[in-house]
């Protein structure tokens, strides 16, 4: 078997995944590197390759609004969900919860 | 923190500019915010090591950079079957073609077919390579604009042809087949003209067709257009019924006939040349009257192995037909 593989459907399986985590989690405001380590404290955890790039790309999608703040000296950007993030957590919350209970039934 | 800005620039290099200063601001705080954190829990300054493994764990640059382009695939899983069919019918329906077809126009008209047919082989692959990279820019802009077809979503099961019935031919077999037999009409209506042998042991000579090829020029012209018209119907509906395999079978029958005729004439080609030399003319006469009937009586060979192989695929189809049905 390719050794590769597990990663490769793992990295399949967590992709989603962490969109709907990144979501929930700004449903409080956080930057970057907060947001990662609150994630990463409940289990989740997200590569800083992975995060940064994700969180401009649900800011492209307006799911999220961000803005730039000093704090400890230091320049950083605040993310937090819009009123459309919102409504897309909710129904991709939803579509999750349909899928676990989906699977639970399957395994 | 030199290491940090080290990364840092090395990522600004390859964002676009657009989104250079927004990327690297961010960026850099969130990796002095780590550093901060490791060296309070270290309780002194990250070493070199340490500030690589932090480093380590971001990404190579050049990888990180990529990641904040709008664009993640170059053709998505959304258009890419679009792509795929496009692409296999730019290069096999209208490239090869229309490369294949001024290739033997080239031949035709030029002093030096071979050199002609080479170089349509190469204006083929130059085409080939030029057709590939137009379609994929194509489609790597309408995955950039976001750009999705629609059309095959209104497709009736019932538009959909009947379900193909016989023995699947390979189309790489009808294509050669087609090429050759296209070739060597074209050489037979002397529209392409092969060198000629005109000197052997070291005397000049001259070879002239015998009469039996008068007599079989309209014959083995049939016999050419039949199976090059074969061939095109395999192209297009590549599974036999019984029907094309009879046909196909019949033709065979047909070339088998001209084999044997022309083998019963002995006599294929007229050695001319200066009498004084008649021992060149005869040996000349003996070699290549000799090389024209082996290769017929190959030919002979070939035609009904393949008349066999025929029969063999069409039995062969034919039980698996009933396999199928009986499963059914």
């Amino acid at each position: 078997m390719d050794p590769n593989l597990f990663d490769s459907l793992r990295l399949e399986l967590r992709r989603g995944s962490l969109t709907l985590a990144v979501l929930a989690q700004l449903r409080a405001e956080h930057y970057g590197y907060t947001l990662r380590k609150a994630l990463a404290d409940l289990g989740l955890e997200i590569d800083e390759g992975t995060l940064y790039p994700l969180l401009r790309r649900l800011e492209t999608q307006e799911l999220l609004t961000s803005e730039w703040r000093e704090e400890g000296g230091r320049k950083k950007r605040f993310y937090k969900l819009s009123p459309d993030g919102r409504q897309i957590f909710k129904q991709l919350l939803a579509e999750w919860n349909g899928i676990n209970q989906s699977l639970d039934r399957i395994v | 923190m030199d290491l940090i800005d080290r990364y840092l620039a090395a990522v600004r290099r390859h964002l676009p500019r657009n989104l250079q200063d927004d990327v690297i601001q961010e960026l850099s705080d969130n990796l002095r915010s780590e550093a901060e954190e490791r060296e309070q829990e270290a309780g002194r300054a990250l070493n070199a090591d340490e500030q690589s493994a932090l480093l380590k764990k971001h990404g190579h640059p050049w990888l990180m950079a990529s990641r904040y382009l709008p664009q993640q695939q170059l053709i998505g899983p959304a258009l890419f079957p679009y792509f795929r069919q496009t692409l296999i019918l730019v290069l096999f329906w209208i490239v090869l073609p229309i490369t294949l077809i001024g290739g033997a126009l080239s031949a035709i008209y030029s002093d030096h077919p071979g050199q002609a047919w080479g170089q349509a082989l190469g204006a083929a692959w130059n085409g080939a390579i030029y057709a590939t990279g137009i379609v994929t820019l194509v489609f790597a802009v309408l995955e950039r604009e976001r750009v999705r077809f629609t059309a095959l979503d209104k497709w009736d099961p019932s538009w959909l042809p009947a379900a193909p019935t016989g023995r699947p031919v390979p189309r790489g077999e009808s294509v050669a087949g087609l090429v050759f037999g296209l070739t060597f009409l074209l050489w037979w209506l002397g529209l392409i003209h092969v060198p000629q042998i005109t000197s052997w042991g070291g005397q000049p000579v001259r070879f002239v067709a015998a009469a039996i090829w008068t007599t079989m020029f309209y014959p083995i012209l049939f016999s050419l257009i039949a199976s090059i018209a074969i061939y095109v119907v395999d192209l297009v509906r590549p599974w036999r019924s019984i029907t094309v395999s009879l046909i196909d079978l019949a033709i065979g029958v047909y070339n088998v006939v001209i084999v044997a005729m022309v083998l019963r004439a002995g006599h294929f080609v007229e050695v001319i040349g200066d009498p004084l030399h008649a021992d060149v003319l005869t040996r000349a006469d003996r070699f290549i009257n000799a090389s024209v009937e082996w290769t017929f009586i190959v030919l002979g060979a070939v035609f009904i192995l393949d008349m066999l192989y025929e029969v063999w695929l069409m039995t062969h189809a034919a039980k698996s037909a009933k396999v199928i049905s009986s499963l059914a």
